[in-house]
């Protein structure tokens, strides 16, 4: 679906912020698109998107040249910018105007989601709350049932039990053909949702697993003391006593600690799978 | 070529029929308010006016060119609203329409529907204000001469003039409209100020021609000299040259406001 190849990019021709970029991405996945502030992660999902412009070929996306904005590419893919635009429109007109657009939206969906996220349709998006605009717009994206779905920051702005309905109504909403690209720097918002992270680091992707094979070779533990443990791979203090990394052993299984890896992955720790 | 990624009938229409729920209020707003002013303008102008003013076309015509240009440029100059800011770019530049439909109904609705509008509008507000004015028992009988909806451009003597009129108020529009599709912030001030630094260096270079070409002849140092003559008929040299010009300028421009739009980034 995604595929890039030497992609180069810089808001100026002196500083660069992706220098020979390559990835490719298969539809089916929700992606965490991870990485500190100003690392290019928003500035990824819009080459990926066609807001920037990279030269010749270097980003297809499902085919298309994403910055020639063909409009099958377009009827596809949904970006959710951190601050989306919405127009003074009740919930209901929105609907109507902006549904026609998208010839795979699903309006049955969308008034499911929105019950979920307790939004009623006679509400005017401009007097929404920005945690309310940001629930909307994201039902609404869910709802084109576009192939690929681009979350900026989706969480910022919503409060703990939203985020638990966000993380629930994503996992139930998505389909196997379509592709979930969510670009955060709140790593733990995502943790139970993501089956793939990407981490982006100066210009770079530092690391891009399956959430499945790192659980496969990694075990995420809390332990005491560090004393007399072998072959930790990465450890920090924790009010518990230490979070640490280790490599399986028995067949054992432990739940990804996403910030931990994260953490390892930022202090260029050495994890190979 | 592909031609339906550029324009696909169908998906026109829905982007158009989008573009009109969305903004059809402010769009209603703005025709009132434009009513409302030419009517009030219409009203003060007779009610100010001595009785040796006569209003025939030639009162009435240069003004409804001279207004037919400001708010077409007012109304070109604001195109393109949803690139003002930042997130409603995101949202316009990703929606499922081709860039070319996207400019198409910017420019029908900006430039097309607008300066085809503003005659009937301009004509009905300035009968309404005279009617209003006669209704009532004025001190100050004004005599005003019957004038049609088209007199704006009809007046002249000769077609020629015409087509300068309305060539300079199409040029102006799409200067205006160019401005919106390249700028990002003040999008119409920026215009403006672009087209006074061009007509000032245009003013410069035609002095600049005068001097080089009548050198001979004694003259202030900012005289343009012009020399005129009936090329077909009535129609003088400088008039095809300006109309020339203009037609030239607007040609160019379309384009360029299209290039703008298309190379867009957020």
């Amino acid at each position: 679906m995604i595929s890039t190849q030497n992609l180069t990019y810089g808001y100026s021709k002196k500083e660069l912020l992706f220098k020979d970029l390559n990835f490719t991405q298969s539809a089916g996945s929700i992606i965490g698109l991870l990485g500190k502030n100003g690392a290019g992660k928003s500035t990824l999902l819009k080459l990926i998107s066609g807001l920037l412009y990279v030269k010749d070929e270097q980003i297809k996306v499902n085919g298309y040249i994403p910055h020639k904005r063909d409009p099958d590419f377009l009827s596809d893919i949904f970006f959710v910018n951190d601050t989306p635009f919405l127009p003074s429109l009740t919930i209901k007109t929105y609907l109507q105007i902006y549904g026609a657009l998208y010839k795979s939206f699903d309006i049955e969906k969308m008034y499911k989601i929105l019950l979920e996220f307790e939004l009623q349709e006679d509400q005017n998006l401009k007097k929404l709350s920005h945690g309310q605009q940001k629930k909307f717009i994201i039902a609404f994206a869910l709802s084109t049932n576009c192939k690929l779905l681009m979350l900026d920051e989706p969480t910022n702005g919503l409060d703990i039990p939203s985020k638990s309905v966000f993380r629930k109504v994503l996992v139930n909403s998505v389909e196997d053909d379509q592709l979930v690209i969510i670009s955060t720097h709140q790593v733990k918002d995502v943790e139970t949702l993501i089956d793939k992270i990407i981490v982006v680091e100066n210009g770079s992707i530092v690391f891009n697993e399956d959430v499945y094979r790192i659980t496969e070779k990694l075990q995420f533990k809390i332990l005491n003391h560090l004393d007399d443990i072998s072959g930790i791979i990465y450890s920090e203090k924790s009010p518990m006593g230490y979070k640490v990394i280790l490599p399986v052993n028995n067949d054992e299984e432990t739940e990804m600690d996403i910030e931990l890896m994260f953490n390892a992955i930022c202090n260029k720790t050495e994890i190979n799978l | 070529m592909n031609l339906q990624k550029h324009f696909h009938v169908k998906r026109f229409y829905t982007y158009l029929k989008f573009d009109l729920r969305l903004n059809g209020k402010t769009y209603l707003f703005y025709f009132t308010g434009l009513i409302i002013f030419l009517f009030i303008l219409a009203f003060f102008t007779l009610a100010t006016a001595s009785n040796r003013v006569d209003f025939n076309e030639s009162y009435y015509s240069p003004l409804g060119v001279f207004l037919q240009s400001l708010t077409c440029v007012l109304v070109s100059g604001t195109s393109f609203p949803a690139l003002r800011s930042h997130s409603k770019s995101i949202n316009y530049l990703l929606l499922p329409a081709s860039i070319f439909e996207k400019f198409l109904v910017q420019f029908i609705i900006r430039i097309l529907v607008f300066v085809s509008l503003f005659l009937p509008l301009y004509w009905l507000s300035y009968k309404c204000a005279y009617g209003i004015y006669d209704l009532f028992s004025w001190e100050n009988p004004l005599k005003i001469d019957s004038f049609h909806l088209l007199s704006p451009i009809d007046w002249h003597k000769d077609n020629i003039d015409t087509l300068v009129a309305v060539s300079t108020v199409i040029a102006l529009s799409v200067f205006a409209f160019t401005g919106a599709a390249y700028f990002k912030k003040y999008a119409l001030f920026k215009s403006v100020f672009v087209f006074m630094l061009v007509a000032l260096g245009y003013f410069l270079f035609m002095v600049c021609l005068s001097h080089l070409y009548y050198y001979h002849k004694p003259k202030e140092l900012f005289d343009i000299k012009l020399r005129s003559y009936n090329m077909i008929e009535n129609i003088k040299s400088s008039d095809f040259f300006i109309i020339i010009q203009l037609i030239g300028t607007t040609l160019f421009l379309i384009p360029m406001s299209y290039f703008y739009l298309k190379e867009r980034k957020v």
